[in-house]
């Protein structure tokens, strides 16, 4: 019988360090910091445990079935406590307050166990023997804890399922000293149910804890997640911190509120602005609106046709308040008309031509999206362009993906594109490139918009010229049968992967 | 208390109760909610029409005719072989002609299927850019666009039709390798005789006989008669890798492979000539294309099937199977039962046969053959799936192969598709069934349920994908009781030419089993040269 005690201190003291690592790490991941959330975490957690042994003096009688009550309770608060946070973390703004009262809790609880333990043993040992065999089994069941849970748990189930976890083994000790010590204990058919119930509701959580635990993933971008939705295409979500907004595609930075006026002036005027009165333009990608803003500086255009895949996207970016003031309500313009279809598709069968084109498509990250760099593509490209037009491609980090950047380049060369490659400093992304592509070779416009905060008519010429650690390379065009640019680009994002 | 025993922990009778209540009550909530979103048996569909074809076996009365029409010449069958005779008169300016098919669709061993999300083949899937010499083939392509022009006398080839990289894979011991010729982790030994092996098929490409034809051509028609070189037709392909002392494991599996994949034979029933001709023969040049590249398309090719028929005026009739051809003074009365088995006559000056004559002694019993060329059966499951199932390790490719098996692996339907991926994709499962006596394969695929079918299926992709089963949404079998012509030692060179030797002079035959291998070549000059033939009909 005693051993059966021994057993619960052990199973006890694992779930109750769980348990604290499970808010710690919790909150590092939401809030950052891990050095203060883990310090200020522990600490409230061992108060509590202070608080909770020295209540358990005021517990009379019935100190078996009051045990039973704590584990169900710390089976319960415990098991869903990740949960809880998680789901609780988007709705209000005193998330610390929650936090803190959950560790708090379940710290007074497990505090209560260990003396109410003791005292139930206190009339089968010796006081020594006791105290040395508690003791024994509570930082064993620690250490066992500590272990398990960065290299197994948390690995294997993420820290929604290990809470849970955790939470049924609270439970199932709670009903193994209820069938056990029945006779002994005058308990009520009641509380064996709620044992089960308990056991039930953690059990379906955790069966559906996979999903929970997407969750989690989402919420390792840092920020707080202002909106977040997966499209059969990708997914799409968008961070909000101190007045500054993130877009993230699939996982891959597509924006920074605070410097995204770089990238676009930067995407934008070089070209745009060398072409003689344009009227007619279209957007590949750039459903945010963004570039479409920078485009409507200019009063000649007459039409813009943005054609992007995901018409959440564009949706998002019309509705959204912070998004449409952003870029200006672009998305809402009368100019411009949205076409929610696939871009290697609408561009085979359309017949019209641009002024100027804007490819602004995700890196080149997967062979699906590699095709939309392909020579077949650029090819198809040519024949939209006008003869005094000019296109201009996104095309990655000339210096982290030197080879996919030039590699861009030749394929453009090579579909009878003459091109002008030109790079610019977006911090959020680093260097940045960019390339312009015309039947004709590209000259500097002669002036550009007013009230650009970026790009100027003294800096521009530094923008076509390369440093050694970016200049060309000698490289093989993309074409959809060999896939090289996805190639480059994977070995040469892989030592920066951080999705 | 004494010590540190295990507990140990007394169940009474309320114990055990309370006890076997929680874990049965565990066990139903999890079966529920493992119903509810995992493991689900997907859609089940299956493709049969043999029944159609067998009704050529069938008496018929000649009585209760339907309908009675005329025409100069009647293509039997819409294989490539069929297509290509009718695409052949039609250049000819011969129009009055009828093709009849008894399947439910256009294409025989190229036909295809179609589903919410993609075409896909239910047969051959590939052709390999074309021999240079094959001025026909490279002229048709021209006309279907497939080749956009030419740069310095080389094809240059339309990029969208040129396999997609990334190309194939193998999973072999556990992980995924580029390229199906297996590698990985191969000993020295192993990958110097590959090596020797790929060398001396390379070295046959260019190799001429003394007769100055290239030893392996397509068509077939066109390799030298060597007798040096013929004699290779008598021993199987085994028995010549033998007596090269190849005999590696990874050499031995990937020519099994290879010889499974093209004729459905396995090397050791395969005629050595026939086996180094699929590795010779295949020597295209192009201006844009590494040399064996390959061209494909979702329908695999159906889009050359379709391609053909987009190019001729008289539509193919299908479900129209031909029961018999009574042989009249000025032609023919050929007898064919429509979808309603109800009995229609044409009545024609010349014939084709673009089918088997194991087919044509059913049609016209008065014929006979010495033999008749050896098919296996197939087995073909076109799955719809989530694609990330298939990624869990490398980059879904067109082919997809398992190292040691059996069965063929599967291609990816949707890998021409331009468009952004989508959350599935169509796969097409390939299995021949090489070893063992035909007949009863047939007859024991054609007992098997869906059900059986799919865990035959569902068996073997697990092997590569152990968590598949919960992302299948559908699966739609497809049957081929007789697939394409396996060419066994002495065939090419020995039976096929007293074949087609005991051939009628004033029937015409058209079909791929005259040519010994299957492929679109083949058949493609199999109705060229038909058509050839009735010139002036």
């Amino acid at each position: 019988m005693q051993n059966l005690y021994f057993a619960s201190v052990f199973i006890v003291a694992t779930c109750g360090l769980v348990y604290e690592l499970v808010a710690g790490a919790l909150a590092s991941y939401l809030l950052g910091d891990s050095v203060t959330q883990f310090s200020t975490i522990i600490g409230c957690y061992l108060f509590a445990m202070g608080v909770g042994s020295y209540f358990s003096k005021y517990v009379q009688r019935n100190l078996l079935l009051f045990f039973v009550k704590v584990e169900i309770l710390i089976g319960i608060v415990g098991g869903f406590s990740a949960v809880l946070l998680f789901l609780v973390f988007d709705y209000v703004s005193s998330f610390r307050l929650i936090l803190y009262t959950v560790v708090f809790i379940i710290g007074m609880l497990v505090g209560i166990e260990i003396p109410l333990i003791m005292r139930i043993l206190k009339d089968e040992l010796e006081f020594k023997d006791l105290v040395s065999k508690i003791f024994t089994f509570d930082y064993i069941g620690a250490l066992l804890a500590s272990v398990l849970f960065p290299l197994v748990m948390v690995p294997h189930l993420g820290l929604v399922r290990t809470a849970l976890f955790f939470g049924l083994l609270n439970v199932g000790v709670a009903f193994l000293t209820l069938v056990y010590f029945q006779k002994k204990m005058n308990w009520s058919k009641s509380l064996l149910g709620s044992s089960i119930v308990a056991f039930m509701a953690l059990f379906i959580a955790f069966i559906y804890g996979n999903r929970l635990t997407e969750w989690v993933e989402a919420m390792s971008y840092g920020d707080k997640v202002v909106y977040s939705h997966s499209t059969s295409y990708q997914k799409i979500l968008l961070t909000q911190s101190n007045n500054e907004m993130k877009l993230f595609l699939n996982g891959n930075l597509q924006f920074s509120s605070r410097d995204e006026y770089r990238y676009h002036e930067s995407l934008v005027h070089p070209g745009l602005a060398a072409v003689k009165n344009p009227k007619h333009i279209l957007i590949f990608g750039g459903g945010d609106g963004l570039a479409a803003r920078e485009i409507l500086k200019y009063p000649s255009v007459e039409t813009i046709t943005l054609v992007d895949l995901d018409k959440k996207m564009t949706e998002l970016f019309s509705q959204n308040e912070f998004l449409t003031k952003l870029n200006h309500e672009s998305i809402l313009s009368p100019k411009l008309k949205v076409i929610n279809q696939d871009a290697f598709l609408w561009i085979k069968d359309n017949p019209n031509k641009y002024d100027f084109i804007v490819v602004d498509f995700p890196d080149p990250t997967n062979f699906s999206l590699g095709k939309l760099y392909s020579l077949s593509f650029y090819r198809n490209l040519y024949s939209l362009l006008t003869e005094d037009g000019y296109a201009v491609v996104q095309s990655t980090s000339p210096f982290v993906a030197r080879k996919s950047f030039w590699c861009i380049n030749e394929t453009l060369n090579e579909a009878g594109f003459s091109t002008a490659p030109y790079h610019s400093y977006v911090p959020s992304f680093g260097e940045w490139g960019y390339t312009i592509a015309g039947h004709r070779p590209y000259h500097l416009p002669e002036a550009l918009p007013a009230g650009l905060r970026f790009v100027s008519m003294e800096t521009l010429p530094g923008f076509f010229q390369f440093p050694a650690d970016m200049s060309a390379l000698e490289v093989e065009p993309n074409k959809l049968n060999n896939q090289n640019l996805v190639k480059y680009f994977e070995n040469e994002w892989a030592p920066y992967a951080t999705h | 208390m004494n010590g540190l025993h295990t507990p140990h922990i007394k169940i009474n009778r309320r114990t055990a109760i309370a006890l076997g209540a929680t874990l049965a009550s565990a066990a139903v909530l999890y079966r529920i909610l493992k119903n509810d979103f995992s493991i689900k048996l997907p859609r089940l569909l299956k493709d049969e029409n043999s029944k159609r074809g067998h009704l050529v076996r069938e008496p018929l009365n000649l009585g209760a005719v339907e309908s009675r029409t005329q025409h100069d010449i009647l293509i039997i069958g819409s294989g490539i072989s069929g297509l290509s005779t009718a695409y052949f008169l039609e250049k000819q300016g011969q129009k009055n002609y009828q093709i009849l098919e008894a399947d439910n669709r256009i294409g025989g061993n190229s036909a295809w299927g179609q589903n919410d999300l993609s075409a896909f083949p239910l047969g051959a899937h590939y052709l390999p850019i074309v021999r240079n010499d094959d001025l026909e083939l490279l002229k048709f392509l021209k006309e279907i666009g497939v080749i956009t022009g030419y740069k310095d006398a080389l094809p240059i080839y339309n990029e969208e039709y040129l396999c997609g990289a990334p190309h194939e894979r193998l999973f072999i011991k556990g992980r995924w390798q580029e390229n199906i010729i297996p590698q990985y982790a191969a000993a020295k030994d192993e990958l110097n005789q590959l090596k020797e092996f790929l060398r001396h098929v390379d070295g046959l490409r260019t190799q001429k006989g003394r007769d100055g034809k290239y030893v392996f051509s397509i068509p077939v028609e066109n390799s030298s008669r060597d007798p040096e070189w013929l004699k290779l037709d008598q021993i199987s392909f085994r028995d010549y890798l033998n007596s090269k002392d190849w005999s590696s494991p990874y050499l031995d599996w990937y020519v099994d492979y290879c010889c499974r994949d093209d004729f459905g034979l396995e090397a050791a029933g395969t005629s050595a000539w026939a086996g180094l001709h699929y590795f010779a023969s295949r020597s295209g040049v192009a201006a844009n294309a590494e040399a064996q590249s390959v061209l494909t398309w979702p329908e695999g090719n159906g889009f050359l099937v379709k391609s053909l028929h987009e190019r001729i005026t008289q539509k193919v009739l299908i479900n129209s199977t031909v029961r018999r051809v009574v042989k009249k003074n000025d032609g023919y009365d050929v007898y064919y039962s429509d979808a309603e088995l109800k009995t229609h006559v044409i009545e024609c000056k010349k014939i084709v046969y673009a089918v088997p004559k194991s087919v044509v002694r059913y049609i016209q019993p008065e014929l006979k053959f010495k033999t008749y060329a050896a098919t296996h059966p197939w087995l073909l499951a076109n799955i719809k799936i989530k694609k990330e199932a298939l990624e869990e390790k490398s980059s879904l490719c067109w082919d997809n192969v398992r190292f040691g098996s059996d069965s063929l692996g599967y291609v990816n339907s949707c890998h021409q598709i331009l468009s952004q991926q989508s959350e599935f994709v169509n796969i097409t499962f390939y299995h021949a069934y090489s070893s063992g006596e035909s007949k009863e394969l047939r007859k024991s695929l054609a007992g098997k349920t869906e059900t059986d079918l799919y865990q035959l299926v569902i068996t073997e992709l697990k092997k590569m994908h152990p968590s598949i089963e919960g992302a299948i949404e559908e699966v739609q079998f497809k049957i081929v009781g007789h697939g394409m012509v396996g060419p066994t030692p002495n065939y090419i060179w020995d039976e096929r030419l007293q074949n087609i030797k005991s051939e009628p002079r004033d029937l015409i035959f058209a079909h791929t089993e005259r040519a010994g291998i299957s492929v679109f070549e083949e058949g493609f000059h199999q109705g060229r040269a038909a058509a050839l033939r009735l010139k002036g009909v």
